[in-house]
């Protein structure tokens, strides 16, 4: 098995070195056979990669120890069913899932590519193909997951157990997608900077694999959250951690580069900006990886941490440098046509979006490094952590919400000040109704979360209006059943509607973090069996705890009964497993979880009698509706995502008079 | 946080092994309240990126206990502070301290944001300003595209296009 992976690896180097020379000697010299010839080398590479993972995947399933990535990371106790996540546990596994990522993407990119890309297509082959080989570069010379042992152990040193979790599954294989997903829009805006002709050609594509990234890296985000709320045991799932940071950076970005390309799908504008963000995303991706493989910070994600930081660190190095420099050379030929009508219109929305989400990502940026520079200077170390993040973004993560309420309502080109007053107005009076009707309830009196119910509840309502409104006045005019009616609506312009209900899920998710950061209760207590305590309304009785042994493992379950005002909720199982060889003990919550709030229980330690234990009783309020956000987050990429029939080559629609869909470009 | 135990009835048969458990005193609610927010300022020195309100190593409770004592002592939330980053450095703080080199780290941030707003402040006025036949030579510059606002759009292009995409559209 080494062999034949250290094989295919060295293969799907040279296929790689190959598709790039032929794909730029092809390019250049207009050469159809060779252009050819490197996308099916592309795809041969992808098929190969296939069977170094496979021949991996086979070495851990056979307990090949002799492999030493193997012995690295599993044993013959891990249950097999962790073979998946043993795989990326390490840095050379990881690396040989991020090729293996990188090269599926760029096959299926160009496969699906639309013969409208034309000419492009090849020097965005070769763009994806070098970046590739970098990371297969890395994987034969530094980093081979097939290298061996000279003697193999009888046993492996095992996994860690605070990956033997679910969300595992997905979270750490979506990040990573995302991130190397990032090289597909930045692939075709390259080649288009290369080609030196800038039109609108590799806006759809970019738009929908820009889309791809940012809905792999969001679904990404919010599983690891849910990782660290079940498994670390203090109830939060978000710490503004180095490698959180890294991921949440790139898609800030992108989430910037998926509003910023619309203006230009549908007016033709900020060219050149939007090939500016899509570098920036890149690079904040290659910064994300740097972090994650071997960076300079300590991280809760240290696992795989190796000496290969100068590798990719200068990997970041190059990107930036020769994007942006790629960027400025080309810069003349990128001034967008047209102009700007009214500081009142969609399109200055968006510039607003961009600033804001940027900012954030610079602060993020600033936060993470800043640890680094003081260092230099001064010689001490301090931490910029929590605290600093939530003041600094907190601020403007609610003006991005607050206009992500107003910004919908603006129409493109211009608007009046009467018009936007009207629609306003409705949105506004609701909003001001149940915040206060929320404070008065819920005592809320807190200024902060009175201003983010309030924020929150104006964007959601004002998603709400529009497609109310769109409804009505549809199945007004076309006599329709409102349900039709809505589907309808919702089809005739799916990037926006697919968009709101991505906005929906936003809406959730403050909620769920306004609820959770400032109403959260925290309790320690020890208990024997028999014992209770209290924790808001609830009490919660310590009614047993059982012991099973495995190979590996002890593991603990705690069961309580909670009741609340003496009416019986159920019993919830609080969990525990004791590792021996990793000296650590991985917690698993009980959580009761409701729309209202999470009663969420950690078993944290049990005394050597065997019946009184340590427990962490927190409510969390409305942390359901965080996790409620992914499905929507979900279905609103899909909507706006699903491909619409073939007059989707409409851009600017002044561009082409005569095919100006009355439905709107799709 | 680490919120009073009310040991309700087991407090009189605890075994022994408990008794030492002083940290589990409650405080009164005002310290208390005062304790939480120490606590979420003041980061774990052995867990990766935790502060001592989040992490239950022991550490960190060790941490919590002696600030406990600190409290019931009369002394000030600063002091406490100054004694934490005298033992342990100012790493121990979760944000920069707001003096000296550190203080960079608060005003770069805003400093940005301004930059940022002005440089959209005058990209929208520049873009407002241009005019036509500025838009018809940067078209002639090897852009290639139909160019849109070279000429007057007829009216009912216009509302075409706002027709679909705006909530104009319900009111006409």
């Amino acid at each position: 098995m080494a062999n034949l992976g250290t094989a295919t690896i060295l293969i799907a180097l040279l296929l790689t070195a190959y598709s790039v020379l032929t794909s730029f000697v092809g390019a250049k010299r207009a050469d159809a056979p060779a252009i050819v010839s490197a996308q099916r080398a592309n795809y041969l590479t992808t098929l190969t990669l296939a069977v170094s993972m496979g021949a991996l995947v086979y070495a851990f399933l056979e307990n090949d120890f002799s492999i030493r990535y193997v012995a690295e990371n599993s044993n013959l106790a891990m249950p097999r069913i962790y073979t998946w996540v043993a795989f990326y546990a390490g840095n050379a596994g990881s690396l040989l899932y991020v090729a293996f990522a990188l090269s599926g993407m760029a096959a299926l990119s160009m496969a699906l590519a639309p013969r409208r890309l034309g000419a492009l297509r090849p020097y965005a082959n070769g763009v994806l193909m070098l970046i590739l080989l970098f990371f297969l570069a890395v994987l034969f010379f530094l980093a081979n997951p097939f290298a061996t042992l000279e003697r193999a152990p009888a046993d492996g040193q095992g996994i860690n157990p605070l990956l033997t979790h679910p969300g595992m599954f997905a979270h750490p294989p979506l990040i990573m997608t995302g991130l190397v997903a990032i090289a597909v829009p930045f692939s075709l805006a390259v080649a288009a900077l290369l080609r030196g002709r800038i039109d609108d050609d590799w806006v759809d594509a970019g738009r929908v694999w820009g889309l791809a990234a940012w809905v792999l890296l969001a679904i990404g985000l919010l599983l690891g959250s849910w990782w660290a709320y079940t498994i670390l045991g203090w109830g939060g799932y978000w710490a503004w951690d180095p490698v959180e940071n890294a991921a949440f950076m790139p898609w800030l970005a992108l989430t910037a580069f998926i509003h910023s390309i619309m203006v230009q799908k549908r007016r033709g504008m900020f060219r050149m900006w939007n090939i500016a963000l899509i570098n920036i995303s890149f690079t904040l991706g290659a910064f994300g990886i740097f972090i994650n493989r071997g960076g300079p910070v300590p991280s809760v994600h240290s696992f795989g941490a190796s000496t290969l930081g100068w590798v990719f660190l200068t990997f970041l190095g190059v990107v930036t440098v020769a994007s942006f420099a790629l960027f400025f050379y080309r810069m003349a030929v990128l001034r967008s046509p047209s102009s700007l009508e009214s500081a009142l219109s969609r399109e200055a929305a968006f510039l607003v979006n961009n600033l804001l989400l940027l900012g954030i990502a610079f602060v993020t940026l600033w936060g993470v490094v800043f640890p680094l520079i003081s260092e230099l200077a001064t010689g001490r170390t301090i931490t910029v952590g929590e605290p600093f993040f939530n003041s600094v973004n907190g601020p403007l993560m609610l003006a991005l919400i607050l206009l992500m309420g107003i910004g919908p309502l603006l129409p493109w080109r211009t608007a009046t000040w009467q018009s936007v007053r009207r629609a306003l107005f409705v949105p506004g009076v609701i909003t001001l109704v149940i915040t206060a009707a929320a404070a008065l309830l819920f005592r809320v009196t807190v200024p902060v979360v009175v201003l983010g119910i309030a924020v929150s509840t104006f964007a959601g309502i004002s998603i709400l209006q529009e497609w109310v409104r769109g409804t009505l006045a549809r199945s007004r005019s076309t006599g329709a059943l409102w349900p039709v009616a809505f589907g309808r609506l919702v089809a005739s312009n799916r990037p926006r509607y697919g968009g709101y209900v991505v906005h929906l899920a936003v809406v959730m998710l403050a909620f769920g973090i306004v609820g959770s950061s400032f109403y959260d209760q925290e309790r320690d207590v020890f208990m024997s069996v028999g014992d209770q305590a209290t924790i808001g309304e609830y009490t919660v009785e310590f009614m047993d705890v059982s012991a099973e042994t495995f190979a590996d493992r002890t593991e603990r379950t705690a069961v309580l009964n909670v009741t609340r005002g003496g009416e019986s909720l159920g019993t919830l199982n609080a969990w525990q497993g004791v590792y021996p060889s990793f000296s650590m003990i991985s917690t698993r919550a009980g959580i009761r979880s409701t729309p209202q709030e999470d009663l969420y229980v950690i078993f944290s330690e049990l005394q050597p009698d065997g019946r009184t234990a340590a427990f962490r009783l927190l409510v969390n309020p409305m942390v359901w509706w965080m996790w409620l956000a992914g499905p929507f987050v979900i279905l609103g990429t899909v909507v706006a995502l699903w491909p619409a029939r073939q007059r989707a080559a409409v851009y600017a629609i002044p561009q082409v008079p005569g095919a100006a869909p009355s439905g709107g470009a799709p | 946080m680490v919120a009073a135990l009310l040991m309700l009835t087991a407090l009189s048969v605890m075994p022994a092994a408990l008794a030492n458990a002083q940290a589990y005193d409650e405080l009164p609610p005002d310290l208390e309240e005062r304790a939480q927010r120490i606590y979420s300022g003041v980061m774990c020195p052995q867990c990766a990126g935790q502060t001592i309100d989040e992490s239950n190593a022991p550490i960190a409770e060790a941490m919590r206990t002696a600030i406990k004592a600190q409290l019931r002592n009369g002394a000030p939330d600063d002091a406490i502070m100054d004694s934490l980053v005298q033992s342990y450095g100012e790493g121990i703080l979760a944000s920069p301290p707001t003096r000296g080199f550190s203080l960079l780290a608060w005003l770069v941030p805003p400093l940005a944001l301004l930059l940022g707003a002005a440089a959209v402040f005058f990209t929208i006025r520049n873009m407002r300003g241009r005019s036509v036949t500025e838009r018809a030579v940067a078209g002639d510059a090897g852009v290639v595209v139909a160019a849109p606002g070279g000429a007057p759009l007829p009216f009912d292009l216009v509302d075409r296009e706002l027709g679909e995409d705006t909530h104009t559209a319900e009111e006409r």
